[in-house]
This record gives C-alpha cells, sequence and structure tokens, in this order.
C-alpha cells in the first residue's frame, strides 16, 4: 500500500497520509506522534549525512559528472523524505539520486543502501561490494550490515560494523566512529 | 690641561649616546603602538578565525547527527586556546545547540550572531556558519578575551626600562674602554701643538697613534710642520741676508758721507784760505807801502843830516811822517794778526774738537771776520747782536762752523734769489743756556722742504755745487758737541729763522765733531 504512493509526485497526499498515520499514531498513543514524525525526519537526514562521512573506491563512480545513487528499500516515508531534501542538494560534490529498490535486480550502481530491516540474502548478496548498508534491527551488522540504527533514551543513534565497511573497500571516517562510539559508550 | 678637552669630548660622546638612547626607545614604543594597532589586533582575528574553523570542523557531525553531548565536549577543548573564554554553537535554524562554559554566566548569545567579526574593546568575537558539502548545517561562535592595552604597558615598560640600562651601560663601558681610541691621539696633538707654540721649535713631531682619521691628522700635523719649519728657516735666511746687505750699504753709505763731508770741509777751508789771503793782502800791502815810504823818508833824513842841509820844518815834517807811517803799520799788522787768529781758531781741524772756556763775543766777532772778506762782493748786510762777557765752557770750533754754515746758507738759499738783503745774528743767555738766533729776510723755505732740510743730501741745488750736508752738519754739530738742539722757522716770501740752543757748559761726554 505504502509503495503506491509516490511522494515525488502526489505531496499533498503525502501530507495527508501523513497526517492519518498521525491519527494512527494517536489512537496508539499520544506520546509518540512527534517523536515518530522527528525521527522519521532524522532518519533521513542521517542517511544523507552518512554519504560524506564514508570514502568510496574511484571505480565506484563511472566518471566525474556520475550521481551519486542512494537506493531505499521498504521505506516509503524515509524515500519521500530523502527526494525531497536531497533535490538540490550534493554529495560528495556529486548530484544524488534516490532510487526505490525491491531486489537484487535493482542493486546494481548503488553507493548507498537503506534498508529498514535487514535482509539477509540481500546483504549477503551486497558483501564484499562497495555499498554502504544503513539498516535497523538487532542483528543488522551481524547479518553483514554496515550502519545500524537504534533508539537510545528516544534519541535516534546508531552503531558501526568496522568489518564488514572494511570487506566492502569503504573507509568510514573518524568523526563518524567518534560518534558511534560515543552512542556505544553513552548506552547503559 | 689635557683633562679638560678629553672630559670634553667623552661628555659629548656621552649625550649622544645619551639622545640616541632616547631616540630609539621612542621609535620602540611607537612601534609596540603600531604593532598593537597593526598586528595585534589582526593576528587576534586570524587566530579567532583558525579556532573557529576548527571548531565548525569538529562540529560538523555532532550537528549533523545531532548530538550536543559531542558537542559540548568537542567545545570544552577551547579551553586549549589561551584567551579563549566562550564558544557555542547553534542549529541551522538558529537554536543553541551547545555552548561553552557549560552556565549562562557565560555571556553567550542565545540566538545565532550574525556570521563576522565583531572587535570590542575588551575582546573579539567571530562567528562562522558550519557547512557540510555546501549545506549549512549550522554555525559556531568563539570569543577571545583581551587584556586592555593599558595593561600591558607594565610589560612594555619593564622590558624598555631594561632595554635603557642595558644600552646605557654598554654604551658607557664601551666609551671609557675605547676613549683612548680618540681622546688620547688628540691630547698627544694638542700637547705637540702647544709644545711647537711655546717653543717655537718646528722639528717637534707627533707619535703616530695608527692608520685611522685620527693617525692620519697626527701624519698631516707633522708634514705640516715640515713645511713651516722649512719655510720659517728659508725666511730667517733671507731675513739674515737682507740684514747682512743692509750693514755693508750703511757702511759703504757712512764711508762715501765721511769722504764728503772730509771734502766739504776742505772746500770751506779752501774758501776761508782764499779770502784770508785776499783780506791779509790789504793791511799787509798798506804797511808794506808805508814802511817804504819811511824807509824813503828815512833815507832822504840821512843825506839831509850828513849835508848839514836840516832845516827844522823837514825835521818836523819828517816825524810826522814818521809817526804816521809807524800808525798805519801797527794798524796793518795789527788787523792782519787779528785775521790770522781767526784763521787758526776756525780752518784748523784740532780747534774746531777742542774744548776751551771762551768768549761767546769773541767768538762771534772772529767768525764775522772770517764771513766779511766772503760777503764783501754781495749786496748782504751782516749785522751781530751780542751782550759780551759771555764766558762758555763748550767747543768754539763748532760754534763757529755752524754760524759759518747758517750764513752761508742763507746767503745762497735765502738771499741770492732775491738780489739782496739783511742777515743778523742775535745772541743771548738764559738759564744757563746760549740761544744763537739767525735769521733772514730771503725768499724763505717752502713747506714741503721744511721738515727735510737737516736730513744728509737734501738738496735743492744738485749739481750746482750743494753736497746736502751744510745743514745736516749743523744738526749734528748742534746736537752733539754742543749738546743742545737746532729748530728751524720759515714762512715762504717772509725769511727763515734758525734758533739754536746750547748750555753754557757742554756736556761731558760729547760726541767728535764728524
Amino acid at each position: 500500500m505504502m509503495v503506491a504512493m509516490r511522494v515525488s509526485i502526489f505531496p499533498n497526499f503525502s501530507a495527508l497520509f501523513l497526517r492519518a498515520l498521525g491519527l494512527a499514531c494517536l489512537m496508539l498513543g499520544p506520546s509518540l506522534l512527534p517523536a515518530q514524525s522527528d525521527e522519521l525526519e532524522l532518519r533521513a537526514a542521517y542517511v544523507a549525512g552518512f554519504g560524506s562521512y564514508v570514502e568510496w573506491p574511484a571505480a565506484s563512480f563511472a566518471d566525474a559528472q556520475s550521481p551519486f545513487v542512494i537506493g531505499v528499500l521498504g521505506d516509503a516515508a524515509v524515500q519521500r523524505r530523502l527526494e525531497e531534501e536531497m533535490r538540490n542538494r550534493r554529495i560528495q560534490g556529486r548530484a544524488v539520486e534516490v532510487r526505490r529498490v525491491e531486489g537484487v535486480a535493482e542493486l546494481a550502481g548503488l553507493h548507498l543502501l537503506y534498508m529498514k530491516d535487514g535482509r539477509k540474502p540481500l546483504l549477503r548478496t551486497l558483501a564484499g561490494q562497495p555499498v554502504l548498508t544503513v539498516g535497523n534491527g538487532a542483528s543488522f551488522l551481524d547479518a553483514g550490515g554496515i550502519i545500524r540504527f537504534h533508539l537510545l533514551d528516544q534519541h535516534l543513534r546508531f552503531e558501526l560494523n568496522g568489518k564488514a565497511a572494511e570487506r566492502a573497500g569503504l573507509k568510514l571516517s573518524a568523526k563518524l566512529q567518534q560518534l558511534a562510539r560515543v552512542a556505544r559508550e553513552d548506552a547503559p | 690641561m689635557k683633562l679638560m678637552p678629553r672630559l670634553g669630548l667623552q661628555r659629548k660622546l656621552v649625550l649622544a649616546l645619551l639622545a640616541g638612547t632616547l631616540l630609539a626607545l621612542l621609535v620602540a614604543a611607537l612601534a609596540v603602538l603600531s604593532y598593537e594597532l597593526t598586528t595585534f589586533r589582526p593576528r587576534v582575528a586570524a587566530q579567532l578565525d583558525t579556532v573557529a574553523r576548527v571548531m565548525a570542523d569538529m562540529n560538523q557531525p555532532a550537528l549533523e547527527f545531532n548530538d550536543p553531548g559531542l558537542a559540548r565536549e568537542n567545545l570544552s577543548l577551547l579551553k586549549l586556546y589561551a584567551g579563549v573564554d566562550a564558544g557555542a554553537l547553534y542549529r541551522a535554524d538558529g537554536r543553541l545547540f551547545a555552548r561553552w562554559p557549560a552556565g549562562p554566566e557565560g555571556g553567550v548569545p542565545a540566538q545565532a550572531p550574525a556570521s563576522g567579526l565583531l572587535q570590542a574593546p575588551r575582546d573579539a568575537s567571530l562567528a562562522l556558519p558550519v557547512e557540510r558539502d555546501g549545506h549549512v548545517v549550522g554555525s559556531v561562535w568563539v570569543r577571545l578575551a583581551l587584556p586592555p592595552l593599558l595593561e600591558r604597558m607594565p610589560q612594555y615598560a619593564i622590558m624598555f626600562g631594561a632595554l635603557t640600562l642595558a644600552v646605557l651601560v654598554l654604551g658607557f663601558t664601551l666609551l671609557r674602554a675605547t676613549g683612548w681610541l680618540v681622546t688620547s691621539p688628540l691630547a698627544r696633538l694638542a700637547a705637540a701643538t702647544a709644545e711647537v707654540r711655546r717653543t717655537g721649535d718646528y722639528s717637534v713631531r707627533v707619535a703616530k697613534s695608527g692608520d685611522d682619521e685620527i693617525g692620519q691628522l697626527g701624519e698631516q700635523f707633522n708634514a705640516m710642520l715640515g713645511v713651516i719649519g722649512e719655510r720659517d728657516g728659508a725666511l730667517q735666511q733671507a731675513h739674515d741676508e737682507l740684514e747682512q746687505r743692509v750693514q755693508e750699504r750703511s757702511r759703504e753709505l757712512e764711508q762715501a758721507m765721511k769722504i764728503l763731508l772730509q771734502s766739504e770741509k776742505l772746500a770751506a777751508l779752501g774758501n776761508v784760505v782764499a779770502g784770508v789771503a785776499h783780506e791779509l793782502s790789504t793791511p799787509i800791502g798798506n804797511a808794506l807801502l808805508a814802511a817804504t815810504n819811511l824807509q824813503q823818508e828815512t833815507r832822504h833824513m840821512n843825506g839831509q843830516v850828513g849835508g848839514d842841509s836840516l832845516s827844522r820844518r823837514e825835521l818836523d815834517d819828517y816825524l810826522e811822517s814818521v809817526d804816521e807811517g809807524t800808525g798805519i803799520v801797527a794798524r796793518s799788522l795789527e788787523r792782519a794778526a787779528n785775521l790770522v787768529r781767526s784763521f787758526k781758531s776756525v780752518a784748523v781741524n784740532e780747534t774746531s774738537e777742542a774744548r776751551m772756556a771762551f768768549d761767546l763775543r769773541t767768538a762771534l766777532d772772529d767768525c764775522l771776520a772770517l764771513l766779511t772778506p766772503g760777503l764783501k762782493h754781495r749786496p748782504v748786510e751782516l749785522s751781530l747782536s751780542c751782550p759780551s762777557g759771555l764766558q762758555c765752557d763748550s767747543y768754539p770750533g763748532a760754534l763757529t762752523q755752524i754760524v759759518n754754515n747758517l750764513v752761508e746758507n742763507a746767503v745762497r738759499h735765502g738771499l741770492e734769489p732775491k738780489g739782496s738783503g739783511q742777515v743778523s745774528i742775535e745772541a743771548g743767555e738764559a738759564g744757563g743756556w746760549v740761544s744763537v738766533v739767525v735769521s733772514d729776510n730771503g725768499v724763505g723755505i717752502p713747506a714741503e722742504h721744511l721738515g727735510r732740510i737737516f736730513e744728509p743730501f737734501f738738496t735743492t741745488r744738485l749739481g750746482q755745487g750743494g753736497s746736502g750736508l751744510g745743514l745736516h752738519m749743523v744738526y749734528g754739530l748742534a746736537t752733539g758737541p754742543l749738546g743742545g738742539d737746532i729748530k728751524v722757522q720759515s714762512r715762504p716770501g717772509e725769511g727763515s729763522r734758525f734758533e739754536l740752543r746750547f748750555p753754557l757748559r757742554a756736556p761731558d761726554k760729547a760726541r767728535p765733531a764728524p
């Protein structure tokens, strides 16, 4: 259902949808609504931010004009946020293209893949490929993912899998590692 | 004496040192001020900019991934920068994200300030946007506290004081140590100069003090002394030679003058002899005539007596003629004797040099007796006025010569151009001094000649028999043997008046007459 609604084409509709979602959430628990909305925005901002703190091998771009391609799997809300956010922005000096991914067939040419939950077969396919995988779920890193979101005291934080990044040929910047470590050390 | 100029130079050098130091300090103070204005503030701004950029870069992920804890931790690193006392991070929408120091007392703005540098008297602050990939993710703000200039002044003052002291101590030490380089050679030079001036000895030399300018000065000084010495020697030699030549010439002149005087005397003597001979011939001729007549009368008488034809009348006539004849002979011979005596007293050289007691009137009479024959054929009246009985103890020869020359002079120069005239001699005595005035009513002496007539060889009749020595001789005799003086007064057309004054008793050590 959510997949059918393309945010980029129907922004008003998406806003309506969000409100509807908000109402739904309100019924579940009123306190969750602002956190949910914030978290969505932050999630999109974080995904875009990761692109600036990771170094890709030069071979992963066809030429200097090649765009930076972000794939989103199974999270239309984040995809819409990203498309909105990145329309006039650049990552690593390149234009940004946000792409919807549904299966292994659409993985080619991706630099960053955000998946709502860890899909092990997909991660296994991407193992060793220079694609920064960002996802959720406790076992995401164990399955071979590189960056995992998690909530800490209602703050959105992330963890890194350095070995997976190394295997993928990606260099995670020290600043990113510092943020992740601070987050971990802050963790109870 | 030696110390004074040395101190003077030292003092000048010290003053120059002091002035130079003060000037240098003034310049240094100005330099500090300009450094404060042109370098310190810009450097503060640059430092602030660096710190702000470091903070912006460091806090990029904290802002982007919304981690104020990390941002606070990063901001606390500002304490490592000297002078930085506050800093803050703001979100992209301007809300405060994190600050240091943590409390509100730090004066951190609640909203993001505008980008740029803000200079305040006591601090400077800078706000910069935090960007990532051209996207503004927030802003950073850093403040640097500045100690005011006045608080830093004591430090500068201490620095300048120490600098001044060091420069002065060093300068004085150098002056003391190197003073001899300049002052002692100069003192030696001054001493040598004083020595030369005192002794007039140009062979003095300054010891060589080195090859510097003062050493060269010494060498030049020595060379100058050499040149002066040579010139002085040459001058002295020329002077000596000149002196010798003057003496030679003077001797020759004296010799010539003696010869001239001698010939003048001889000429005068010749005149006298001729006059006397002429004068003597008359009385002697008269006497001879009278004696011959007597002889004839007597021979005639003898014949009369032998023939017994002697009459009483004839005897009376004979006796009368004998009486008359012997009278003529006696008078004529007396006159001749007088002439001879005058001649003796004037013409013989010894008599003019002989000092004796004589009667003034007699001497002047003798003199006139000698002059009269020479004047006989000239239209000149000569008169004498002199009291008798004036006894002098002097040189009658000199007096006779003077009067003779003055009268000759008056006749020849005063009366001859005029044709005729009078010459009067007036003698008198007052207070032990004799005055003899010889005056004429001739043409007088031109004023321009009046001061020169007693000079030797001054004559207006050069080539006409005038030797120019007559009046000079007068002057020499009057001032020499007679111990008196002679003055002349004259006006052209009114005649001349020579006044000779001499003491009754001539001075003892009289110079021999020339």
